[in-house]
């Protein structure tokens, strides 16, 4: 255990022995000050603010979101996502925070008639629900992630400040700006949609696809100075509205990240990244995609973007991948490194009021970044490279404490394919969940016009395209020694929307469902590619209160978890000797005072101590009203062969039945039968199956009882058909495909509501939804003293 | 009322003293402004605005329109959707023909796509390999621009943009920042807060903790037990028991939504009453009930301008679109009304 750990271990037992101190002690107005009120928080403060009111030292669940776009990002405005029209971070933060409405494109590309508040009734669209959506509950934290690669031609397309009229009508600006507009019926039905798809590839493939030679696009390249000053106004703006939105009064109502995404795809493989900022102290320029080139290209008017070998040269910038080594891919080693001089160093930092810059980096949608492998070769790497020595591997594990694990494109946890009763690296069935049948970004939800791929068998999948398997690579790693014990991949979890509509914290398994990609996915059952689409989920962290340090500090310990949407509160502590009878207590202040929580490692283990002994407890979402299933603790661990391997253990509440969730469904209602399920679930329990020299981790999932997915509320109401029994759902839909006009245009709509878990592509029209924490880690003592 | 609201109010004169406030440069944007607006004034003879220039909607755009309508829903729009299109067909046209006022198509992209479509119809109009800007002159003679989506599209937004930057570029005086303020201040308004002490059931162990809890309740008022008993008797959870002035919004987060909804309504002095939480149950203790409160403007100002400025923005649009309107002679296609 690092002495930060145990002085941190120190402070927290001493703050929650203060709070349970005063809230045992009697007096005439206890209240008065709050317990806690002492308020020296257990991390650094970078910022002069005052604590909140509700500061807790036993920390509380906020909910928030780590990921979420708007009509800044390139392919929200091919998608008719209108940043003039509202759709920009502020709209974003405005919407999170419940005090506005959101504009989305009608399907036709025509902006909705606006709505002033979520009080007014929501304009009716066509056929489907309102383009003016509210969030159902106000979110308590987030940060708008545009991408940053094209933040100098959207300074130029949107014409921020009026000053790039110009170049705002430049092609690449006419492709922005959706210049293909067409109306809805054409000759060419889906021809505005197959151009945003078909934008997409040329923005993507010309600077974020490329791998040795990244460059900018050309109105960029033809006026750098002027692009330079067009990406500070559209940063300068996103700094602007994060700061608009934080509440830094003691009310503590809401706190905003300053963030971007880096949005790598070489190769449409998914490698991006979001980086968030700690406080307003950021980098003056964003460092992106363009900043993993392996090679920089100094004269992009000159040098075409080579997009298949690279030598990595020998220097700092990309240390610590050794010169020489030959890459058919881009490095997210210099775009660390650039970062970490910039804003760590502080050597291009913005002035701000707070005292340092720090940053953390989150993947996603690694089910997307996998990389390609044929006849059992990798022919493309994953985004969780192979570390190339021990540096990197440190690297690895310092820089990317976080990973989405779910997300609307899908869940990244594990995969199992009911279709062919087979996993990927895994036989939980549990994995059957907003599976994609596309393996890159190319063909994934919503991106491609058809897109959604095929249903290819699951070891056609690389392991690390899921997250449990990249989890069991990292003990795998620190098993064998091979980088000096380092686990480079001992990262936490949080979920996400990436939705493309600055929708921020809105996740319903509603028919209200908007989709996520504008104009693309308007009518999110039409396609194979939206269909699969989920609603996306809250990054939680639980914090002592709602402040960028707290929040900040928490997604860098891990002690986070994400979920399928409910908010759901789930707790998980890890010690060596915790009572049975925890739940009866306090089992929070139990849990940090004799282990670690989410997302920490064991302490060490005495000698002669015995199996590890967790205690985990879940508080349903009440607002929502779906009841909870059971608690898994999932476990993997590598056996003294080598070999990794994993095990599910319900270890409170009902098993349940992973491949037909529908039992436990009211057809009439589409919810869990009413007797089923509780509203709170708690544990203490020891690993049955412990080997005190083996290296393991430990996660939670926590499944509510089944609901009916967004897509089959959809469908029953706006198209009519029921995806709850196929046979009817097809032969409703056939009846439409004849009958008149109207009814043919949601047969259109509806076109994949009849999808099921046997079909391609795959849809659950039952799902159970769920939350995943952060993982535990144990190291065998040995390992550990070596280090 | 609000300062778009006072452009609107008042004599001719007046409106203008009142736009020329709203209305200083930037200089490059105002210059800009200022050259369309001359150029359409004067160098037209003051034709723009004095002869009211004849703006048709063709009756197939309309009827492509309902078209559209027809093939999305299956069924013809109501009056209310009728008007909204028509509404929109019209804005779009009048924002065109204000931006070809301005002279917005002379710039190179519109140019560029202007010479595009003339080549498209024209192969060699002028004997010799044509510039681009020789292209586009000839596509504006033929009136290609008219019918070309891509060209109507860049100079209806360049327009649309042109107008609401007009106002996003300004910084408002501080009387209408208080005068916006004033009239929103439910939107910055600090909210209520409650100060408690709670005697929890735990229902991590007791299903039947709202059963406990009304039990412990009679308990507590047959013995007249006091605050101080009364926690002695609550079982041990991870709740706080004691909080300090908190909001609806932080209470929620804390015991969930119902419990917040529940407590806002009590008020000091009514003894304990049981309420639900993501807990359990507890007999919930007011010490303190502080309303809600308006902070000072200086506390939020960024803020406020922020929101005028995007308000009036939207509402300078709305307003130079109806006084646009009656700038033109709008034809409506026959039985269109």
């Amino acid at each position: 255990m690092s002495s930060t750990r145990r002085a941190w271990g120190f402070v927290t037992r001493l703050a929650t022995l203060g709070a349970l101190a005063c809230a045992t002690m009697s007096d005439a107005d206890p209240a008065k000050p709050a317990p806690g009120v002492a308020r020296k928080p257990p991390y650094e403060l970078t910022e002069n603010r005052p604590r909140c009111n509700h500061y807790n030292p036993q920390r509380q669940a906020f909910f928030g979101t780590t990921h979420l776009h708007t009509g800044l990002s390139f392919d929200a405005s091919i998608r008719f996502v209108d940043y003039a029209n509202g759709n920009n971070p502020r709209g974003a933060y405005q919407f999170a925070k419940q005090k506005a409405p959101i504009n989305i494109p009608e399907p036709s590309g025509l902006q909705p008639k606006p709505r002033g508040s979520c009080q007014d009734p929501a304009t009716p669209s066509l056929d489907g629900p309102s383009r003016t959506p509210c969030v159902d509950e106000p979110l308590d934290w987030g940060a708008v992630t545009d991408h940053s690669e094209h933040f100098g031609v959207m300074g130029f397309c949107k014409n921020l400040g009026g000053k790039y009229l110009s170049e705002s009508l430049s092609m690449e600006c006419r492709m922005l700006n959706g210049f293909f507009y067409e109306p809805l019926k054409t000759l060419n039905p889906g021809f505005g949609k197959t151009m945003a798809s078909n934008a997409f590839t040329q923005l993507t493939l010309t600077n974020l696809g490329a791998i040795s030679q990244n460059t900018n696009l050309p109105v960029c390249n033809n006026h750098p100075e002027l692009c330079a000053k067009a990406e500070m106004e559209v940063w300068s703006e996103v700094q602007a509205a994060a700061e608009e939105a934080y509440d830094r009064s003691e009310e503590c109502s809401f706190t905003s990240f300053v963030a971007y995404e880096n949005a790598s795809t070489p190769l449409l493989n998914n490698w991006h990244r979001n980086v968030i900022f700690r406080n307003d102290r950021v980098v003056k320029t964003p460092v992106n995609a363009l900043d993993m080139a392996v090679v920089v290209n100094k004269d992009p008017l000159k040098d075409p973007v080579d997009t298949l070998l690279a030598v990595v040269p020998d220097e700092p910038r990309v240390w610590p991948v050794p010169p020489g080594t030959k890459v058919n891919h881009p490095l997210p080693q210099p775009f660390w490194n650039k970062l970490e001089e910039d804003c760590t160093k502080g050597k291009n930092v913005t002035p701000g009021l707070a005292t340092r810059c720090d940053f953390i980096t989150i993947p996603h949608n690694s089910n997307l970044g996998g990389g390609v492998i044929a006849d059992g070769k990798t022919i493309f790497p994953p985004m969780f490279l192979d570390p190339y020595n021990t540096a990197d591997a440190k690297r690895h594990l310092e820089m990317e404490p976080l990973v989405e694990i779910y997300q609307d494109k899908g869940a990244s946890e594990c995969r199992y394919d009911p279709r062919y009763l087979a996993g990927t690296n895994t036989i939980d069935e549990f994995c059957a969940f907003e599976i994609l049948d596309s393996k890159s970004l190319g063909s994934a939800s919503g991106v491609g016009s058809g897109g959604g791929g095929a249903a290819a068998p699951p070891d056609t999948w690389a392991d690390r395209a899921y997250v449990r398997n990249v989890w069991k690579d990292g003990i795998q790693y620190a098993a064998k020694n091979t980088f000096d014990g380092i686990n480079p991949f001992k990262m936490g979890v949080v979920s996400a929307s990436d939705s493309h509509t600055g929708v921020m914290g809105w996740h319903p398994e509603t028919d209200q469902w908007p989709g996520h990609l504008g104009i693309d996915d308007a009518f999110p059952m039409a396609d194979s590619s939206s269909i699969q689409n989920s609603t996306g989920g809250p990054s939680v962290v639980w914090a002592e209160e709602n402040t960028r340090d707290s929040i900040f500090e928490a997604l860098k310990r891990k002690e986070t978890y994400g979920t399928s949407g409910p908010r759901m509160k789930v707790r998980f502590f890890g010690g060596w000797n915790y009572p049975a009878d925890a739940c009866s207590k306090d089992h929070v202040a139990i849990g940090y005072q004799g282990g670690v929580p989410m997302g920490g490692d064991l302490p060490t283990r005495a000698s002669g101590a015995g199996a590890p002994t967790f205690i985990t407890s879940a508080i349903w979402d009440g607002k929502i009203g779906t009841k909870l299933e059971q608690i898994q603790i999932i476990k993997g661990w590598v056996d003294g062969k080598g070999n990794s391997h994993e095990r599910v253990y319900t270890v409170v509440g009902d098993p349940g039945s992973p491949l037909n969730p529908q039992a436990a469904i009211d057809p009439s209602t589409c919810k869990a039968k009413p007797d089923l399920g509780t509203e709170r679930l708690c544990t203490v329990w020891k690993d049955p199956d412990f080997d005190p020299n083996e290296h393991a981790f430990y996660y939670v999932r926590v499944l509510e009882q089944p609901v009916c997915r967004y897509s089959t509320l959809w469908c029953r109401n706006w198209i009519r058909v029921d995806p709850l029994d196929t046979d009817t759902c097809n032969s409703q839909l056939a009846a439409l495909q004849q009958g008149n006009a109207a009814e043919r245009a949601r047969a259109s709509h509806g076109a994949k509501c009849c999808s099921n878990q046997t079909t391609e592509p795959f849809v659950q029209p039952v799902i159970q939804e769920r939350a995943w924490t952060s993982p535990i880690w144990y190291e065998p003592v040995t390992r550990s003293a070596a280090k | 009322m609000d300062v778009a609201d006072l452009v609107r109010a008042g004599d001719p004169v007046r409106r203008e003293m009142k736009l020329r406030q709203w209305l200083p440069a930037p200089a490059l944007h105002m210059l800009a402004l200022g050259a369309g607006l001359f150029a359409a004034l004067e160098l037209r003879g003051g034709a723009f605005l004095a002869q009211k220039p004849r703006v048709e909607i063709p009756a197939h755009r309309f009827e492509q329109m309902v078209t559209e309508f027809r093939a999305d829903t299956g069924r013809g729009p109501t009056r209310e959707e009728w008007a909204q299109m028509l509404d929109l067909l019209v804005d779009d046209e009048i924002l065109f023909q204000y931006a070809l006022a301005l002279g917005l198509h002379e710039n190179s992209a519109a140019q560029s796509r202007l010479a595009q479509i003339a080549e498209f119809v024209e192969a060699n109009p002028h004997g010799h390999e044509p510039s681009p800007a020789e292209l586009a002159g000839a596509a504006m003679e033929l009136g290609l621009h008219e019918g070309d989506l891509v060209v109507r599209r860049i100079l209806v937004d360049s327009a649309r943009r042109l107008i609401r930057g007009v106002v996003l570029l300004q910084q408002p005086t501080p009387e209408l920042v208080e005068q916006y303020y004033a009239a929103h201040a439910a939107d910055f308004t600090s909210p209520a807060r409650i100060r408690l002490s709670q005697v929890a059931i735990n229902g991590f162990v007791h299903s039947d903790s709202a059963a406990r809890a009304e039990r412990l309740l009679a308990r507590i008022q047959a013995q007249k037990l006091g605050l101080d008993a009364a926690l002695a008797l609550a079982d041990e959870t991870p709740a706080p028991v004691h909080l300090g002035l908190q909001n609806q919004q932080s209470l929620a987060g804390e015991f969930g939504s119902d419990f917040a909804a529940t407590v806002m309504t009590l008020r000091p002095g009514g003894g304990f009453t049981v309420v639900p939480s993501d807990y359990g149950h507890h007999l919930v203790w007011i010490h303190e009930y502080e309303a809600a409160r308006v902070p000072p403007l200086e506390a939020v100002r960024d803020a406020v301008t922020g929101a005028l400025l995007q308000k009036l923005a939207d509402d300078w649009l709305r307003l130079r679109l109806r006084e646009l309107r009656g700038e033109f002679d709008i034809v409506l296609p026959p039985g269109v009304s």
